[in-house]
């Protein structure tokens, strides 16, 4: 399945193949690489350390979340209605050019 | 410009009908300074765009004086709902600040990706500012490190919170040890890269004003949580007094006339 989405913070990704988590809560996280929220929820800053992107249904490059992310050198991409269509977990691929991103769920 | 604007919900998720105060509070702000990049009149959106322009290049200063001298609104003894309502107008003037800054710290994220743009040199020069949220993470390292006690974590972050800006979220000094602990796990790699302190960079010539502007939010963040902080012990304290059961999911106006009542 592919989707399309908007670029929010631009950095360099390690690899584009991620393992994902659709999250909810702060205390559900567990290891991955990248996070699929329903908006950019301020308390998840403190998973920055621990993932290279950020997938949001809703947001903007100036919240606080998405600041703090591209303080730590990490991406935020926008892809509306995401969270329904794809599973809780899996892997993903991202590939962007300029500011519109694709994303495949491998 | 749309997606670089600051939407409420990065605020608070599921706000209870106390914490829609707080949202009121942040629209009316918010208001004012969108008014400036809406102009239709193209006479009236170039003196904005100037306006803005000085601004930005000016104000960090008053924004960072503002901090400087800023002191936690006088809780007064047994009067919780005196304090209340001066909570809400010390928050109302944060706020003032908070939505001039976001407008600032927009401005200067445009005039930074325009400079990226045409610099050959494409390096992201804003993240080395430390700040309240850098701060905040070491502490959670150094507690999760066992380098400090919860209590010294507390004393500096005790104000903060999930959801934070929401009246009902128990604070991090209302957090037991071992839930603080489960919070902290997620720091424990978390490494310090930023080098220099924002009280040092302002004076600095030739400073970036988005790592200014950004630093600054987070200090202003710092400032309105305390106020967050004191307003949810007050209405605790305000519930008590009066026997009001779920003063969270009441709207200040009905509390308050309740109260007169």
């Amino acid at each position: 399945m592919k989707l399309k989405g908007k670029l929010l913070v631009r950095t360099c990704l390690k690899t584009n193949k991620l393992k994902y988590q659709v999250l909810k809560k702060i205390f559900d996280f567990k290891k991955c690489d990248c996070i699929v929220t329903k908006y950019l929820n301020p308390d998840f800053t403190m998973l920055l350390n621990n993932i290279q992107a950020i997938i949001t249904e809703r947001g903007s490059g100036l919240s606080h979340l998405a600041t703090v992310a591209r303080e730590y050198n990490k991406t935020v991409i926008q892809v509306s209605k995401i969270i329904n269509r794809i599973p809780k977990t899996g892997k993903l691929s991202i590939n962007y050019n300029k500011e519109d991103v694709e994303i495949e769920v491998l | 410009m749309g997606k670089y604007t600051i939407e409420i919900e990065d605020f608070i998720e599921n706000p209870t009908e106390i914490s829609k105060y707080l949202i009121e509070i942040i629209v009316k702000a918010k208001k004012k300074y969108d008014a400036l990049l809406k102009s239709r009149n193209p006479l009236k959106k170039i003196a904005s765009n100037v306006k803005i322009r000085l601004w930005y290049l000016n104000k960090y200063i008053d924004i960072y004086n503002f901090i400087q001298r800023y002191k936690r609104c006088e809780i007064k003894k047994n009067e919780p709902f005196k304090n209340i309502e001066n909570l809400f107008r010390e928050f109302e003037k944060i706020y003032e600040v908070i939505a001039l800054n976001n407008l600032l710290l927009m401005y200067a994220f445009l005039v930074q990706s325009a400079s990226v743009k045409t610099s050959t040199n494409r390096e992201d020069k804003s993240s080395f500012v430390i700040n309240k949220e850098d701060e905040k993470l070491l502490c959670f390292k150094k507690l999760y490190d066992g380098k400090i006690s919860s209590e010294q974590f507390k004393r500096k972050f005790g104000h903060y919170g999930l959801n934070a800006f929401e009246l009902s979220s128990r604070r991090f000094s209302e957090y037991a040890p071992n839930e603080l602990m489960n919070l902290a796990k997620f720091s424990r790699d978390f490494k310090l890269k930023k080098d220099i302190k924002l009280d040092k960079y302002i004076k600095t010539k030739g400073k970036n004003l988005f790592a200014v502007y950004s630093a600054l939010r987070e200090e202003l963040r710092y400032c309105a949580l305390f106020v967050v902080n004191d307003l949810r012990f007050e209405l605790l304290k305000l519930a008590k007094a009066k026997k009001i059961k779920n003063i969270f999911n009441l709207n200040w106006h009905e509390i308050k006339r309740q109260i007169i009542s």
